[in-house]
């Protein structure tokens, strides 16, 4: 099996794809940095308002991913992209009512595990991929980044549903989902750095799922 | 309409006349003069074709780049202008098609194109609208060839296709598949049914091929194209560093790729191997093979046990 692409073709449009959208794209790096900033060191008194925002800023960068990213960009080179970008947005909607919703989503992390994968989760999202894509040569103009680039942001999603007391468990799917086409993209292009995003996507859901329901430490 | 019909049938029936009484039909020559190109002559109506085209599978799919769009242009040609004439592509191959397209609006001189493209949809009614939106994205009147994807809803598109070709706006028509899948299927249709060319997968290290689709292809006299002729790339790995045997002196051959080449077009029921590139130099490289000499049966063998031995 192989993608109708190649590896260099696609960090190519990668960069026509950021120098077009720049400004959103640099926005939706500093609003992903400013908001995990507040999740991770979350007051009580902000913690409704915080997890309002998580769930609006990650409605929209689905619903971007879904139409920028995959609509826009990648179904010319892929037939399977418009599928992709219905289940992208499809989790946009969702996220968008968890935002709107009276009950919504609460923030607290249910373990000290929780907490630390959901930091190194995050981290990874915003500066570890992004620095591994620049050691192995690509350009920092074609860089995919979080909020507007799907890998990151799968995994900046479910580095940011760890930070929820209960998550909903349909929430993980699209992450899951994501999961098997970036293992399938990394094993048909050669690209190693890819299965780290299967690594990282596949143990938060595990976390999330299967993790003892403890005393949880909510705001 | 009706007078093209008429041109298109009568210089068709020349043809089949030619090809029916001149030289066999594929004959191999071996003993070819340096210079001159290696053609084939497609059995259906004995038209010459050069023996290498160009597939497009991931290669020409560069999306609206305009920077990566005037490389694949540097590609197409020197294709063109080394003799090359088939260019293969498919609905399936993402932008491909519109790239060819827009290479295509951009060439002064594009002489001897063969254009080579395919339906590939599950759904028997829109093979019409694939294949007008296939000769508005070439900006071509007509295709040379128009296949079936990997044999998709072969019987639905089969009827259109020849409706197609009965109206002129196709030459030829086929049906392919590729990775070596499908054989079985693929050897019934050409068994039972009226076309002019296949396509499938054929190279040294899998020749599956040899024992039923190619001497099929021949006795049904149909025109052969040969997909995937360096098994996706992965020939070259088994051979980097490896310096080419003195032997190949024999048939002219200056490189890894001419080896592998060579050794496809060398087979007497081939027409076509379409080897893919997205570089200039590979494209050199690649078509240096429709020069010189062929193989001979004696040293085709030898060039097997020399890769299996690798």
């Amino acid at each position: 099996m192989e993608l109708p692409y190649s590896l260099d073709v696609y960090f190519a449009l990668m960069g026509d794809y950021n120098a077009r959208w720049l400004p959103v794209v640099l926005s939706a790096w500093v609003l992903a940095a400013l908001i995990a900033a507040l999740t991770l060191r979350l007051q009580r008194r902000a913690a409704k308002w915080i997890s309002r925002c998580l769930a609006g800023y990650l409605a929209a960068s689905c619903l971007w991913v879904g139409v920028a990213h995959q609509l826009d960009m990648m179904a010319e080179l892929n037939f399977m992209a418009p599928y992709y970008a219905a289940a992208w947005i499809g989790q946009g909607v969702m996220l968008t009512w968890f935002s709107l919703s009276p009950t919504g989503i609460n923030l607290g992390f249910r373990s000290s595990l929780a907490r630390t994968l959901s930091t190194a989760l995050i981290l990874f999202a915003l500066v570890i991929h992004p620095l591994i894509l620049l050691i192995q040569g690509y350009d920092w103009t074609s860089l995919p980044l979080a909020g507007t680039a799907p890998n990151p942001t799968a995994i900046l999603m479910v580095g940011l549903l760890l930070a929820l007391r209960t998550p909903p468990r349909l929430l993980f799917a699209l992450p899951l989902a994501w999961a098997a086409v970036a293992g399938a993209s990394a094993y048909m292009l050669d690209h190693a750095v890819d299965y780290i995003v299967v690594i990282s996507i596949v143990s938060a859901v595990l976390l999330a799922l299967f993790e003892r329901h403890g005393p949880a430490r909510s705001w | 309409m009706q007078t093209q019909r008429l041109i298109f049938n009568r210089r068709r029936l020349l043809f089949s006349a030619l090809g029916a009484s001149l030289t066999p039909l594929f004959s191999t020559d071996p003993a070819a003069k340096p210079g001159t190109l290696i053609r084939r002559k497609i059995p259906a109506t004995g038209e010459e074709i050069p023996a290498l085209g160009m597939g497009t599978w991931i290669t020409f799919n560069v999306g609206g780049s305009e920077r990566l769009r005037r490389r694949r242009l540097a590609v197409l040609r020197r294709f063109l202008e080394l003799g090359g004439g088939m260019i293969d592509s498919s609905p399936m191959y993402g932008s491909s098609q519109e790239v060819i397209g827009w290479c295509l609006k951009r060439l002064e001189n594009k002489q001897g194109l063969f254009s080579a493209t395919k339906v590939w949809t599950p759904y028997g009614t829109s093979a019409e609208s694939q294949i007008r939106e296939a000769a508005a994205l070439w900006a071509v009147d007509r295709f040379d060839l128009m296949q079936i994807h990997n044999l998709v809803d072969w019987e639905a598109h089969l009827q259109t296709l020849r409706q197609a070709k009965a109206e002129g706006r196709i030459r030829y028509i086929g049906i392919t598949t590729s990775h070596g899948g499908r054989h079985s299927e693929m050897e019934r249709i050409m068994a039972a049914q009226s076309l002019d060319f296949v396509q499938f997968t054929y190279n040294i290290l899998d020749r599956e091929a040899e024992a039923r689709l190619l001497p099929l292809a021949r006795e049904r006299g149909l025109g052969v194209i040969i997909n995937r002729p360096f098994q996706g790339g992965g020939l070259f790995p088994l051979v980097r560093d490896k310096p080419l045997p003195g032997w190949v002196k024999e048939f002219d051959c200056s490189n890894w790729a001419q080896f592998f080449l060579k050794f496809i077009i060398s087979h007497p029921s081939v027409t076509c191997a379409i080897p893919a590139t997205s570089r200039v130099a590979h494209m050199e490289e690649n078509m240096g093979a429709l020069r010189g000499r062929l193989p001979e049966p004696k040293i085709r063998r030898r060039m097997v046990r020399f890769i299996e031995d690798l």
